[in-house]
């Protein structure tokens, strides 16, 4: 497989590319790549070519590392959420495991936090997918309607407890009935009993200082 | 005729395919739908009945594409190309039907070429001309028709619709009332923008408002408010099929022109070679001869005459099918309206003889009284009968949801695009600091044009449905690219006139100031806030998982004072902690900047990953910190902020300084259980990666030494300190509360009720002195695991005149039992410092302590107080004893005691010491990375 992923390569495909035209993952392409990559340099101060002096030019990664997940609407039973790691987060990761970042489980944790603030602990409802190594985007399918949620990434402690790293945005499944009942949320922002919508609206102020006062 | 409404919506867009080379395949789009759609739309528009209006909308990338000069002088090319084609059609043609077919090209293409030119190439301006007669309403959209429910901030959405808008206002000379939402894409927020920039209207599909809460009365049969207080008119399905809808719709008529069969295939190569795309490729030349015919290959030819007799009748059956609707649906207040938005290009383009089919539909309804309404006077005559609703996300695309635009073949998009939009905020915060460079400001906006571009539904849509897949991905690629590119020549200082001038040229897009749209009111404030602060001292962030109110051990009250001390000594203090329900997350404490965190499972029932939990936190946290305060080191207190500490350093490469209160090993006099061996790690891998350590005794220098490792000279002593104010009794009326006997001698002892603090050493030696006949009173006060065991055993020996466990005391209480006590006692087994011995010794009492670990070093044995043996009761009967038989020395070592306490163990000395290091570590790694 990996000489195929080599020859491809050669010919200019980008990894995104290469796992199209072999129907596989990106993260497995990029994996293997990867590794044969590290198998193929041989130690720099033996064979060190001659520095080249250019201008980088940038070409588009297959994610960014960052410390970020997104969770976005899909369908009234979908959503759909990617994710990417800083290296500081994979760093504490092993630090706090003692246990290398390729070997941590990965796992994505879903909470229904319809109407609730959500502090990690309180949702309605849970569950946990166990993923597939490198990934780092995932549809999340056969969801209630008409709910809020949000995804954590995460790893599994050695006592099988949900350890998270990564906490997402909430997102909602739209509603997937007709449904003639009063709505009070909406009552009481029309009479401006409420400065603010109690419902989500998709999108936040982002700032960069966020948490600086 | 019947009471009720048409509004037919067009809204008319092509992704922006301009490019600087010639001959790209993706510019024929716009020759394409100019031949077919707008400049036939416009014969629509000089015919059209007096009475009749109806709605269009153009995007800003068809503006900028129909205005732009170099697509001009193409699209002329282009038709005289395709002029010269169809004069070598004429001649070559030898069959009557196919010559009848050309000539209809002939006249056709010669009136497209006059319209074209009768305007001047200016087709926005021909539309305006009509506007301005009250033919149509027209409206805009997004700036690059993004699929708005996918951007992630509100800033990017309000730059996609301020730029949208903006680029209208440009053309149309005024602000449209109306917004086409990019794939009819709603959800909830998008209308708050909206409404801010003064759109009162736009467009929804049908399921979108029915499946609103609450499902409106009206159903479809009248627009809706959004919260925002925005008009959603809803697609009409069941009218607008008649069009749309590919097995049953009018354009899939036998009669019709077939799209799919072009001349340029049917043709020799070399009788063609000059009409198509110079590499050699075929395209469609526009001139199709065949009609649909049927299920068939085998086309027949095109019949003019049939095919404008089929216009007829279905514009009849059009009407028809209105009027019924609006019969079988009668209602008032509003009255029925049926909403009909398409895709402008579906007339002309796809169906090649809808622009008629509209034409010959408008001369009916005017026949037949079928009032046709603009939204925009819909609104104007029934606004006050409108409903408010909340919609959900939802789309004209398949089954109404999100999956044309977001799937397997095109979801990696989306992280590029929130990318972009989270560094031109970052991007616009930067450059909100002071005035900007007029050079890097072009490059700002650039890198918005870039995010825009990439942005554009088009791409995401073409890479779904596979055709031209290949051509979005590249355009998506490359502009992401361009935008990278852009940001690093801002990053590097290789900005430069020439370069941003060669971006801008290629994608000449909407010529606006475009980065401000990114700027954040909060990031405006804490730029203008951090400007004016400027001080000396050094800024010290400090690590600790316990800070007041929180107080589990001595490790909170040594921090509290040790920060303050340090803000008086001119230093900026910012503390990371542990939240506490009920205090703020934020508070300026004394001069501290205090920071409560709680991690992301502020709940979880293993301790160990509960502070793994607090520490990625923190680091974030400090990580979000440091964008704007500077921090010059990290002082961490003990293992619990290990993985944070060394995170913090290595992302912000400053020194770390560390102080070890205890270790683990230490407080279990070896290491036995798992949990103790990780805790023993977290703390071997934190005095390892700390530049610097504190310790407060030599012994603990000892054990860290001997039990870690460590060399000497990383560890520095600095002892704590008391703040003797904090020992001052504030009220004296609990001071008769424990009433004894004149001569009863009163120890008074406190501190966590744990094994290593050898409290039930007190319990055996009281035992004793009963049995001596000794009037002894011990008072042990905390709180702790061992509590519940130390009671019972008090109880069995029938101690309870002997020994008062007092529990968990205040500051306060504590301040007055030792005001009470006659000396104050602490026969730990193991005390790395021994802060409560100070605090003993500063309240004027004398001190008995175990001869161990830091409490040995702070007492002068007979000078300042007295030593006992550890986990010997006997020892503790022989100061009892001394006490007893030395009254009056036991007095001066009192005195000696306090003296003592508050001069050496004094914070101010102490907190000095401790910026000193602060100041030695710093230079000291500074030249290091000097010299790197």
């Amino acid at each position: 497989m990996i000489e195929d992923i080599v020859k491809l390569k050669e010919r200019g495909l980008t990894l995104q590319e290469i796992a199209e035209q072999m129907n596989m993952s990106i993260g497995k392409v990029q994996y293997r790549w990867n590794k044969y990559r590290q198998q193929q340099s041989p130690p720099s101060e033996i064979f060190a070519p001659p520095v080249e002096i250019k201008k980088d030019k940038w070409s588009m990664p297959y994610e960014y590392k960052e410390a970020n997940a997104c969770l976005i609407p899909h369908t009234h039973e979908s959503l759909y959420v990617y994710w990417s790691f800083s290296n500081s987060i994979k760093n504490m990761a092993e630090h706090h495991f003692r246990t290398k970042w390729e070997e941590l489980p990965n796992v994505l944790k879903l909470y229904d936090v319809t109407d609730i603030i959500f502090y990690g602990h309180n949702a309605h409802r849970t569950f946990e997918v166990d993923l597939p190594p490198m990934t780092n985007n995932w549809f999340i399918h056969c969801l209630e309607p008409d709910r809020t949620y949000i995804a954590d990434i995460g790893t599994r402690t050695f006592d099988g407890s949900f350890f998270t790293l990564l906490r997402s945005n909430p997102a909602e499944t739209s509603a997937a009935e007709m449904s003639d009942t009063y709505d009070e949320k909406l009552e009481r922002w029309k009479h401006q009993e409420v400065t603010q919508p109690e419902w989500l609206e998709n999108f936040s102020t982002y700032s960069y200082y966020q948490k600086i006062r | 005729m019947s009471n009720g409404y048409f509004a037919l919506v067009l809204h008319a867009h092509l992704p922006y395919v301009r490019h600087k080379e010639a001959n790209r395949l993706e510019e024929r789009w716009v020759f394409e739908a100019l031949t077919e759609t707008y400049i036939p739309l416009l014969w629509v528009l000089e015919e059209q009945p007096e009475s009749l209006s109806w709605t269009l909308s153009f995007s800003p990338p068809l503006l900028e594409l129909l205005n732009d000069p170099v697509i001009q002088k193409r699209y002329l090319e282009h038709l005289d190309l395709t002029l010269k084609l169809i004069k070598k059609e004429k001649n070559h043609s030898k069959i009557k039907h196919e010559k009848e077919v050309i000539a209809f090209y002939e006249d056709r293409f010669k009136k497209i070429m006059q319209t074209y030119q009768q305007y001047d190439c200016q087709m926005i301006k021909a539309f305006k001309t009509y506007r301005d007669e009250g033919k149509i309403t027209c409206i805009t959209s997004a700036a690059t028709h993004a699929f708005l429910p996918y951007v992630q901030t509100e800033q990017g959405l309000k730059a996609q619709i301020l730029a949208g808008i903006n680029t209208y206002e440009r053309y149309f000379g005024e602000k449209p009332t109306g917004f086409w939402l990019p794939e009819c894409a709603y959800s909830p927020g998008i209308d708050k923008v909206l409404a801010d920039a003064g759109i009162r209207y736009t467009f929804v599909d049908e399921q979108t408002v029915l499946k609103s809460k609450p499902l409106p009365r009206k159903g479809i049969g009248a627009p809706v408010y959004s919260p925002h207080g925005v008009a959603l008119f809803p697609r009409n399905q069941f009218i607008s099929e008649t069009i749309w809808n590919s097995s049953v719709g009018y354009p899939g008529d036998n009669d019709y022109r077939e799209f799919y069969r072009d001349v340029a295939y049917e043709r020799d190569y070399e009788y063609i070679k000059g009409f198509i795309h110079p590499e050699g490729i075929r395209i469609d030349s526009s001139l199709k001869y065949w009609r649909i015919t049927g299920d068939t290959e085998k086309k027949d030819w095109y019949n003019r005459v049939r095919a404008v007799e089929k216009v007829k009748l279905h514009s009849f059956d059009f009407n028809n099918r209105i009027d019924e609707y609006l019969h079988n649906n009668e209602q008032s207040y509003p009255p029925q309206l049926i909403t009909a938005p398409f895709d402008a290009e579906l007339f002309g383009h796809w169906w090649f003889e809808g622009p008629e089919f509209l034409k010959q539909a408008m001369v009916v309804s005017s026949e037949q009284n079928i009032s046709w309404i603009t939204p925009q006077e819909f609104l104007y005559r029934h606004y006050q009968d409108l409903e408010t609703v909340r919609p959900a996300f939802s789309t004209w695309g398949k089954n109404g949801t999100g999956e044309v635009w977001l799937n397997e073949t095109n979801a990696w998009m989306y992280r590029h695009l929130h990318y972009c939009e989270k560094k031109l905020v970052e991007l616009a915060a930067n450059l909100s600091k002071e005035k900007v460079n007029i050079v890097i400001e072009r490059y700002a906006n650039q890198m918005v044009r870039e995010w825009m571009l990439a942005a554009s539904s088009d791409w995401a849509f073409i890479v779904e449905g596979n055709s031209a897949a290949h051509y979005a991905k590249e355009r998506f690629q490359e502009h992401i690219e361009r935008f990278h590119a852009l940001r690093l020549s801002i990053q590097n200082g290789s900005f430069n006139v020439n370069e941003i001038s060669d971006y801008e040229n290629e994608y000449p897009f909407i010529p606006m100031d475009l980065w401000p749209l990114f700027k954040n009111q909060h990031d405006l404030y804490v730029e203008n806030q951090y400007k004016k602060q400027q001080t000396k001292g050094k800024k010290i962030l400090i690590l600790s998982w316990e800070f007041p109110p929180m107080v589990v051990g001595g490790l909170s009250r040594h921090v509290f004072d040790l920060s303050r001390k340090l803000i008086d000594l001119g230093h900026e203090v910012y503390v990371l902690t542990s939240s506490v329900e009920g205090y703020p997350d934020y508070e300026i404490n004394n001069g501290v900047h205090v920071y409560r965190i709680a991690g992301k499972q502020p709940a979880f029932d293993s301790f160990f990953h509960w502070t793994g939990s607090l520490n990625f936190a923190m680091a974030d946290y400090a990580a979000e910190l440091s964008k704007k305060i500077h921090f010059d080191c990290i002082h961490a207190h003990d293992w619990l902020v290990s993985v944070a500490a060394l995170a913090i350093k290595s992302e912000l490469n400053i020194p770390l300084i560390t102080t070890i209160h205890a270790t683990e090993h230490g407080r279990n006099n070896g290491i036995t259980s798992p949990l103790q061996y990780e805790i023993n790690q977290k703390e071997w891998e934190l005095m390892d990666g700390s530049d610097s350590l504190i310790v407060c005794s030599t012994y603990m220098k000892q054990e860290l030494v001997e039990v870690f490792q460590i060399p000497e000279d990383k560890i520095t002593i600095l002892p704590n300190g008391i703040d003797p104010d904090q020992l001052v009794i504030k009220s004296q009326k609990n001071m008769d509360y424990h009433n004894r006997p004149h001569n009863e001698l009163l120890l008074f002892s406190v501190g966590r009720i744990v094994k290593e603090k050898g409290f039930q050493t007190i319990i055996e030696a009281a035992e004793i002195l009963r049995n001596k006949g000794l009037q002894v009173k011990f008072v042990i006060a905390g709180k702790g695991p061992l509590l519940d065991e130390l009671r019972e055993m008090v109880k069995q020996k029938q101690l309870d005149n002997y020994v008062y466990l007092a529990g968990f005391v205040s500051d306060e209480e504590r301040n007055e039992w030792f005001a009470k006590a006659d000396a104050a006692l602490f026969p730990s087994h193991y005390e790395p410092f021994g802060i409560v011995a100070l605090e003993g010794m500063a309240s004027g009492k004398l001190t008995i302590v175990s001869d161990t670990g830091g409490l040995k070093e702070i007492i002068d044995h007979e000078t300042t107080g007295l030593k006992v043996y550890p986990n010997d009761p006997h020892s503790i009967v022989w100061a009892v004893e001394y006490m007893l038989a030395n009254r009056e020395h036991c007095k001066e070592m009192a005195r000696k005691g306090e003296e003592t306490a508050k001069t050496v163990f004094s914070w101010d000395s102490i907190a000095e010491r401790t910026a000193d290091l602060y100041n030695k570590i710093h230079n000291k790694t500074a030249k290091v990375g000097g010299m790197v």
